[in-house]
């Protein structure tokens, strides 16, 4: 899952890999009396489709994912986590309706955040990338006579 | 519904589920942590998340506790709670082209583009048992971790993705292309399933919303399998290539790792990633078949939740299996027993119907089990009968 695409950063999939700390420290950031709870976060099924290399597309299983709707100065955030993440995905969805929004200091102050975040995931994603590569493998095949 | 004929009982009922409480808790040891289980035996949390068909660390790791380790029983308790719950949506269909790898190889090609990626695996090491571990702590693990890591910042990452190895076949035109005649949904099905109205996609079939048919569609046996019981597929796949069926896979790839799953955001539209999913696929090629007189190689594909290398290959075995013939509608057989007409329909491995019908892990153990519950009334009703036959034809009881 990238965390940038084509140097934009995808803040519901930095959130989605956030720590609960990180989540609390957000969430504080954030003036909650001003966000409206549309839709309160509630648990459901998101059936995963799955293509495979005939190009055929299928479905490969259901995934547990929590959803929610809130509106911040008329403008509708929304978000989808996965498993039962009621508050992850309440902050998820704020944090979509403000950036839509026009308030521009709260608006630095969320991105600022989330992105000290994601250069922390993607840190520790980079380590592993590093492990990962050192399992490379050359294989010589041995020559007859 | 002869066995269920019986009531009352419910006292000991109660007390057998609390005893069976009691036993898993018993010992002196600490409580098992669910995220114990979830980090520590993963491998199993994805099996039973796959076997379940619902992708929810935290509740597999859950049933595992609860089941005591049970897998049937654990997939079961996932499936069971899946059906509580509401189905909000369907994501866009998600290929493996963008896969965070962590392990990736072909035993078919050496070079492959981007090379061979071991990841974690207990291949090529022996089975040794590690009494180590007998002994495990904290500080161990650390100073391991430490010693791994260190001078790791000179190591080169591996790149975000990798180039599929098939399409080497695929480009030089050695690869059967379409398996077209499989997919969409067939014909056979009534226009009200077919279009499935509410807010499933068009051509994909759902097992969990419509009763399976034969020939079924591609997509339908995919999703079977995709949720199959790992043991029930090796045994059918290892059924294929020890000889009940004449294919000899080569693993043209198998890779590890993890796909996004995205929705279409319902406020905008845009494709919206929701989190990422752990995978395991495997594409089988099958020594070459002579179509129209060109030789050429065929492809077997599986794919499934979490990191399960044995059920991935299996799937992909059997998808090819299923390949080898034409599927004949039962109706077609002739024969004189139903026995017989399962004969004449070839390998049980190749056999569509066979295949769908015993791979799923809750299915069949369900009905195993059920032989457990009280079956009075209808045995009863057998010993009458044969008491009965016997004193007809005269046969006497000699003891």
């Amino acid at each position: 899952m990238k965390l940038w695409d084509n140097g934009v950063m995808k803040t519901n999939s930095v959130i989605t890999k956030m720590d609960e700390k990180s989540i609390e420290k957000l969430i504080a950031l954030i003036p909650q009396e001003k966000i409206n709870i549309i839709k309160k976060p509630e648990t459901g099924l998101l059936m995963m489709a799955a293509k495979d290399s005939f190009d055929t597309d299928f479905y490969l299983g259901e995934i547990l994912v929590t959803e929610a709707e809130v509106e911040y100065k008329r403008l509708k955030g929304y978000a989808m986590v996965m498993g039962n993440e009621p508050e992850r995905a309440l902050l998820a969805a704020s944090v979509d309706a403000i950036l839509q929004a026009d308030n521009e200091d709260l608006k630095q102050k969320v991105i600022d955040f989330i992105t000290i975040q994601a250069r922390k995931i993607a840190e520790s994603d980079e380590m592993e990338k590093r492990l990962i590569a050192k399992t490379k493998v050359n294989f010589e095949t041995m020559v007859k006579g | 519904m002869g066995y269920v004929a019986v009531k009352g009982g419910t006292e000991a009922i109660e007390n057998a589920a609390m005893f069976l409480n009691y036993e898993r808790i018993k010992g002196n040891s600490e409580p098992l942590r669910v995220e114990q289980i979830k980090e520590q035996l993963y491998l199993l949390v994805d099996r039973v998340m796959g076997e379940g068909s619902l992708y929810a660390p935290e509740l597999a790791a859950l049933v595992i506790k609860q089941s005591a380790g049970d897998t049937f029983e654990a997939a079961f308790m996932l499936r069971a709670y899946r059906t509580t719950l509401p189905r909000v949506g369907y994501s866009i269909p998600q290929s493996t082209k963008e896969m965070r790898v962590i392990r990736r190889i072909s035993a078919a090609f050496k070079d492959i583009p981007g090379g061979q990626i071991l990841g974690t695996t207990p291949d090529y090491t022996l089975r040794l048992l590690d009494f180590e571990l007998l002994n495990d702590t904290s500080e161990k693990r650390e100073s391991f971790i430490r010693g791994l890591f260190n001078g790791i910042d000179a190591a080169p990452p591996i790149p975000d993705s990798f180039p599929k190895v098939i399409e080497v076949l695929r480009n030089e035109g050695l690869l059967i292309e379409s398996v077209s005649s499989q997919n969409g949904l067939p014909a056979c099905l009534p226009e009200r399933v077919r279009s499935q109205s509410g807010n499933a996609q068009a051509g994909i079939f759902d097992i969990t919303r419509q009763s399976l048919t034969f020939p079924a569609p591609r997509s339908a046996a995919m999703q079977t399998m995709a949720r199959g019981e790992t043991g029930g597929m090796l045994l059918l796949a290892y059924s294929n290539i020890r000889g009940y069926g004449d294919i000899h896979p080569f693993l043209g790839e198998m890779r590890v790792g993890y796909i996004p799953v995205k929705i279409k955001h319902p406020l905008t539209g845009e494709p919206y990633t929701v989190g990422e999913v752990k995978v395991t696929e495997a594409e089988i090629i099958a020594r070459f078949t002579i179509k129209d007189g060109s030789p050429k190689f065929t492809l077997g594909y599986g794919l499934c939740f979490g990191h399960n290398e044995t059920k991935a290959i299996t799937m992909a075995i059997l998808d090819r299996a299923m390949q080898s013939a034409e599927p004949k509608p039962v109706t077609e057989v002739p024969s004189i027993t139903a026995f017989e007409g399962r004969l004449n329909r070839g390998m049980p491995s190749e056999d569509q119907e066979f295949v769908l019908y015993h791979l799923d892990g809750i299915e069949s153990m369900g009905f195993c089990n059920h032989w457990k519950l009280p079956h009075y009334v209808t045995f009863q009703s057998d010993l009458d009968r044969l008491k009965k036959a016997q004193q007809e034809s005269g046969v006497k009881n000699e003891t």
